[in-house]
């Protein structure tokens, strides 16, 4: 029997559809989710660096762009063959093309930090040092930037996906190191949650006063350094930065 | 230091500074934010000479008292409220000379929740992403509190009617007619339109009613809805203002301008641009109609909106400069 080629065996498609009067949704379609989500990164990327007129924001999905646009003034059938253009080029090209940055993050686990950490660790039948030293083990890559700021990771394996919160907190504290699923995520500002709480950062990921706000960026990675509650006020208002500008 | 401007003695419920939001931001996480009701605060700055960005301030369920500390030309626009200058009453949707030590007054709030007062030249503010927009999350509340003097940096000097004291002249405004309990909103297929039978029916035949945990990151309503026939899990993915939401609960959410950027729920419509006005406006208690509509209606309706926005500009520029009243032109770095 012949082999297929590689492009009909595992095709990548995205998908283009209408989102009411000023947007349009790609979406990546394809056989295993590394592809997917590689190749929407790939999309974000060209997309805002080819600063299309009459496109306001876009918004990164795992496996998705959704493209916002003018209501008014704007050559729809244009914009979609421009992005039908880039959606191409990120399916030949996927993943993320820069230098990426790395992260280190103090992060006090357990106990009032952590309130999930020793429940989280029993479903995984760990203790919760185990939990603790698997978890600053693994390198984090950003795949999105989440609500306000918030960095969506992957690269956590402990076997077994973690199940959410059964009742999402009202309001998580800003820094909170949380687990769902096999993605990690902090939370740069308080809000509600249903992600599982393993620890808290004293540092602060955004500065609304500064340009950039953020500076990571999809594709930089992330490693955790457990931090003692003691030297919680050492590290407390500092902004997280590059570890290549410590 | 702060220049003269307005002094806040009661900011009512909510007040905020506003302005029409940001942009080329959500792909950090950011919402757009902005003001709920785009086409008020749109207008009430082109009617004071300014560009339709520029700063203002939005109350919500307003009540809203301050004394004008130089003389100021302002607007009111949005919902209709009782706007008393030194306890005369005074007209909204025009422009209004207020000299300075006047007690400007904003009550009785009806046929919507937001009034959006706009001041000649540039409100003074700080800016989170060029915006004066709140972001509460993000720590920029911008809220109004008793006391607070918000500076305003005007060219504008004493200029009254010789004879009533008040203004002036009423540039020609299309007023959003907003009497009667039920409104009627217009939405466009929804990604999930297919896969939640008898929706499109549903939604026309039914009334919804605006709930209480109603804010600019979204309004819940009330009523009937139906959820998709198969159970499969919606991957996470961006969600544009306007997208109408079924969450796992039996209830629509309209999202706002300042919603979490990315959700799994079925979305069954999404508001046409015409129609987030209305939204806007929307407080608790109120009813609304949904009815479909077509792409090409959509844009047609939202730019019938844009052309009265025109309209009332290039009176007004008309107007301010035969009688040499100051305006000011889009600033360099703009959006748009």
């Amino acid at each position: 029997m012949t082999e297929l080629p590689v492009a009909q065996r595992n095709p990548v498609r995205v998908e283009r559809s209408v989102y009411g009067d000023a947007a349009i949704m790609l979406t990546v379609h394809a056989a295993d989710r590394a592809t997917r989500q590689a190749t929407a990164q790939a999309l974000r990327a060209a997309v805002l660096e080819e600063h299309i007129s009459g496109v306001r924001d876009v918004v990164a999905g795992l496996e998705s762009l959704l493209v916002q646009h003018a209501c008014l003034d704007i050559d729809r059938a244009a914009l979609d063959r421009r992005l039908a253009t880039l959606a191409d080029r990120a399916i030949a090209n996927p993943g993320v093309h820069r230098t990426t940055r790395t992260f280190v993050v103090p992060t006090v686990f357990g106990g009032g930090h952590g309130p999930d950490l020793a429940e989280v660790a029993n479903e995984l039948r760990m203790t919760p040092d185990d939990l603790v030293a698997a978890f600053t083990a693994t390198v984090h890559t950003v795949d999105i930037l989440g609500s306000g700021t918030a960095p969506m990771m992957h690269g956590l394996d402990l076997g077994a996906p973690i199940t959410r919160c059964a009742t999402p907190r009202q309001q998580v504290p800003a820094g909170a190191v949380m687990v769902a699923g096999r993605n990690s995520i902090i939370g740069p500002a308080p809000g509600p949650s249903g992600w599982r709480i393993l620890g808290q950062t004293p540092l602060a990921l955004f500065d609304i006063h500064r340009d950039p706000v953020v500076h990571y960026a999809p594709g930089d990675t992330f490693r955790f350094a457990p931090l003692v509650v003691g030297r919680w006020a050492e590290f407390q208002r500092c902004l997280l930065v590059p570890e290549e500008q410590l | 230091v702060t220049r003269p401007g307005l002094v806040i003695i009661d900011p009512g419920w909510l007040s905020t500074l506003q302005d029409l939001g940001r942009s080329g931001v959500e792909h950090l996480g950011i919402p757009a934010g902005g003001a709920a009701d785009q086409y008020s605060a749109s207008v009430g700055n082109v009617l004071v000479g300014n560009p339709r960005q520029a700063t203002c301030l939005e109350l919500t369920a307003p009540t809203l008292s301050a004394r004008a500390t130089r003389d100021l030309l302002i607007s009111v626009t949005g919902a209709t409220a009782r706007v008393r200058v030194n306890g005369h009453v005074v007209p909204m949707w025009t422009p209004l000379c207020v000299t300075a030590g006047s007690l400007i007054a904003i009550s009785e709030v009806r046929d919507g929740i937001r009034v959006y007062v706009c001041i000649n030249g540039e409100i003074e503010s700080d800016r989170f992403l060029g915006s004066a927009a709140p972001d509460a999350r993000m720590g920029f509340p911008q809220r109004l509190i008793p006391g607070q003097v918000v500076g305003v940096d005007t060219d504008f000097r004493d200029f009254t009617h010789p004879f009533s004291g008040i203004p002036l002249f009423r540039p020609p405004v299309d007023i959003p007619d907003r009497r009667g309990s039920t409104w009627t909103i217009t939405v466009t297929d929804g990604p999930e339109t297919e896969a939640v039978t008898g929706i499109r029916d549903l939604l026309e035949s039914a009334t919804y009613l605006v709930d209480a945990r109603s804010d600019h990151v979204g309004i819940r309503l009330e009523g009937a809805v139906a959820h998709p026939d198969s159970a499969d899990e919606i991957v996470s993915h961006g969600v544009p203002i306007g997208a109408v939401e079924i969450p796992h609960s039996d209830e629509l959410i309209v999202l706002g301008r300042a919603r979490s950027l990315t959700a799994g729920y079925p979305i069954v419509a999404i508001a046409t641009s015409a129609s987030l006005a209305t939204l806007g406006q929307a407080g608790p208690g109120r009813r609304l109609a949904i009815r479909w509509t077509s792409i090409e209606e959509a844009v047609a309706a939202y730019r019938a909106q844009q052309i009265a926005i025109d309209a009332a500009e290039a009176a007004t520029t008309r107007l301010f400069d035969a009688v040499a009243l100051p305006r000011r032109r889009h600033r360099v770095n703009a959006e748009e």
